[in-house]
């Protein structure tokens, strides 16, 4: 009995560790996106999926420890649920990276540039986010780390909102061909929303037990 | 074979308790999925035969001697009596004290049969029925707040490791309260009539209880427990170790209180502070009625039965 | 190089004060723990809205208004002009507020300049020392004689946040 009091500490420790293991892969798979579009290097490409296949098992894995009795029920959806988002905002780099081989990876100058803008602060954000992450474990405000995704985010949008611009000024040369970019597009600028919802999430939790 | 009556009712009763009141220990310990079900009930009998064997004597006392000289007749009137009332309010799920019903019973045929009843002492522990949920109420309000002031500052995980531990001994506090208050208040007539000595009745009495636990308590722990789990476990530690507390002390004074309504007392503490509606005005009408009718009818039940068989 | 305006407006000084002490204290705090300061360029914003000079007062606004953005590169008008820079401020104060025709007044007869512009390399201290000290609230940032950006108040803020929160971090 007593031990379960103590040793309950050990799974916990693991879930813990297996979530920042998770955040990181997600920004592998974020910074390997960026430099293949930076690069023009098709073979960057294929990590992502590869590296989103790990994410997957490390979140089967985290949820398997939750529910073997991790952490107090009363928070174990929510952690669920975090875990969920952060994978989810895998998939959609997934996605993008998927898209991107598509369009055998030429676009516009302006265009890339833009695109490789907006890759390099879907890393940056995922870095926040498992900085924001270990705030629950030390002291420091999640505020404030909170702000600076939300931050990131609007600069996102700001690009976003360009792009879209020159994109409707963009040729196409058929139906598939722009609904590619089209779709490229918005996987790319929906990594920074799921990002920041999983960072409110993250919010959540913390006020959930005060 | 009169005698057995008393212990068949006293049996019954604590079995009664077993399967109702183990939920208020460890709705929020099972819960909070600290321990599992087979296990915490262990934990809980333990602490039920510690709490009696340690502190049950002062509210035995208080039963058993002070309120009024206890003979065979009024034992087995006022315990069977008990007994089908509790099981009656178990199968039909109304939160019925133990306390305030034995007392009652005691009382009714206590007056009937013209036996010397102590009014003082029953003058204090109607006094404490209703100082205790007060207490509780402010013991889990004075809790709450200095959680808030020291808990809350560590982080996330530290808080939820300690949360754990907390809860767990929250809950072995109210386990430890039902051996030295709830069942010292059935055991205590019969051991001070001379029936039967301490030691073994203690021993009985915290076995049929364990069983009862084991066969029946599973589904209220369902019901009942989610009425504090419905807080979270920041809250809900507040609310059950300040009437955890608050029971204990009354324990000390040598009355019995009900841990029920003290938990009541306790959710109503925490949910004032939060500003929300934690229980409802209509459980409270339901639960003052309750406490009002619950030892009159006993009263008069068994006052009634005494006299006609006198 | 610089030459600056000035402006007396006693308000308007101690709402910038405030804001820039508010900024300073932001990049203080980020700048001894990691010995790195940052460069203008990594905080500006490139998309420059440009006006030209003789145009009427009321399409800045319209501009400024649909752009959703405080201030507007103002063209020279001919050879020997340089560029300078109307703000939210100079239209309030120095149109609305004295009520002047605004379609008639032209963009040029109010804007600022010459515009302060420093070098993309510089710090961003830099460019929050020089608005502090001639009341400003935003910068242009050239690469040699072509103005490539602007940073703003809100840029700096937003910079300086995201450093505090990644600085604590040590990573």
């Amino acid at each position: 009995m007593i031990e379960k009091v103590f040793f309950g500490g050990k799974t916990e420790q693991k879930v813990i560790e297996n979530i920042k293991k998770h955040i990181k892969t997600l920004c592998s798979a974020s910074d390997c996106f960026k430099k293949a579009i930076e690069e023009h290097n098709k073979d960057l490409i294929f990590c992502v999926p590869d590296l989103e296949r790990e994410g997957d098992s490390i979140r089967r894995e985290i949820i398997s420890n939750i529910y073997e009795g991790a952490f107090l029920p009363f928070l174990r959806p929510n952690i669920c649920r975090f875990v969920e988002i952060a994978d989810e905002a895998l998939d959609v780099v997934e996605d993008a990276a998927h898209e991107f081989e598509y369009l055998y990876l030429k676009l516009d100058k302006e265009i890339e540039d833009d695109c490789i803008k907006i890759a390099d602060i879907n890393t940056k954000m995922c870095e926040m986010l498992l900085v924001a992450f270990e705030t629950l474990l030390s002291k420091e405000d999640l505020r404030e780390k909170n702000l600076a995704i939300r931050i990131y985010e609007k600069k996102v949008d700001e690009i976003k909102f360009d792009l879209i611009e020159k994109l409707r000024k963009t040729d196409v040369k058929g139906f598939w061909e722009g609904k590619t970019l089209s779709d490229f597009i918005s996987y790319l600028t929906r990594v920074s929303d799921v990002i920041e919802d999983a960072s409110d999430y993250l919010y959540i939790i913390n006020m959930s037990l005060r | 074979m009169t005698e057995l009556i008393p212990f068949a009712a006293c049996i019954l009763i604590a079995f009664g308790i077993g399967s109702n009141d183990t939920s208020n220990a460890l709705g929020i310990c099972i819960g909070a999925g600290i321990i599992k079900l087979r296990r915490a009930i262990l934990l809980f009998g333990c602490f039920v035969l510690i709490g009696i064997m340690l502190q049950g004597q002062k509210v035995m006392k208080t039963v058993g001697r002070d309120l009024l000289e206890v003979n065979l007749s009024i034992l087995s009137i006022s315990l069977s009596i008990s007994a089908i009332l509790i099981i009656l309010s178990n199968w039909k799920k109304l939160p019925l004290s133990t306390h305030q019903v034995i007392i009652g019973s005691l009382t009714g045929s206590g007056v009937a049969s013209g036996a010397d009843v102590n009014f003082l002492s029953i003058f204090k522990i109607f006094l404490s029925w209703i100082i205790s949920p007060l207490t509780a109420f402010f013991f889990a309000f004075m809790l709450y707040k200095i959680m808030e002031k020291t808990l809350s500052r560590l982080s996330f995980f530290r808080i939820e490791r300690i949360l754990r531990n907390l809860l767990l001994i929250s809950g072995i506090l109210i386990a430890y309260n039902i051996g030295a208050n709830e069942l010292a208040t059935v055991l205590g007539p019969v051991i001070y009539s001379g029936l039967i000595g301490k030691m073994p009745s203690a021993l009985l009495g915290s076995f049929f209880l364990f069983l009862g636990a084991v066969f029946l308590s599973h589904r209220v722990i369902e019901t009942v427990g989610k009425g504090i789990t419905a807080l979270d476990p920041f809250s809900g530690f507040a609310a059950q170790f300040g009437a955890g507390s608050c029971v204990l002390l009354f324990t000390f004074l040598g009355m019995p209180v009900s841990t029920t309504y003290c938990i009541i007392g306790g959710i109503s503490g925490v949910g004032m502070l939060k500003g929300m509606e934690t229980v409802k005005t209509g459980l409270i009408k339901k639960v003052i009625a309750n406490w009002i009718l619950a030892p009159f009818i006993a009263f008069l039940i068994c006052f009634a039965i005494m006299r006609a068989l006198i | 190089m610089f030459f600056l305006n000035i402006f007396f407006q006693t308000n308007l000084v101690m709402l910038k004060i405030e804001k820039r002490m508010k900024i300073t204290h932001l990049l203080s705090w980020g700048e001894g723990e990691e010995g790195k300061l940052m460069k203008v360029e990594e905080i500006m914003t490139k998309k420059l809205e440009t006006i030209e000079a003789d145009a009427p007062v009321y399409d800045a606004i319209e501009r400024m208004i649909d752009k959703r953005i405080r201030s507007l590169l103002v063209k020279p008008l001919d050879e020997k002009d340089v560029y300078g820079v109307i703000t939210v401020r100079d239209i309030v104060y120095k149109a609305l507020g004295k009520n002047l025709d605004l379609n008639k007044t032209k963009v040029g007869e109010i804007t600022s300049k010459p515009l302060v512009c420093i070098n993309k390399g510089m710090d961003v201290e830099y460019a929050v020392s020089l608005m502090t000290k001639f009341n400003i609230t935003r910068v242009f940032v050239c690469d040699g004689k072509e103005i490539i950006g602007i940073v703003a108040l809100l840029d700096v803020m937003a910079s300086s946040l995201i450093e505090r929160a990644r600085g604590g971090h040590g990573d």
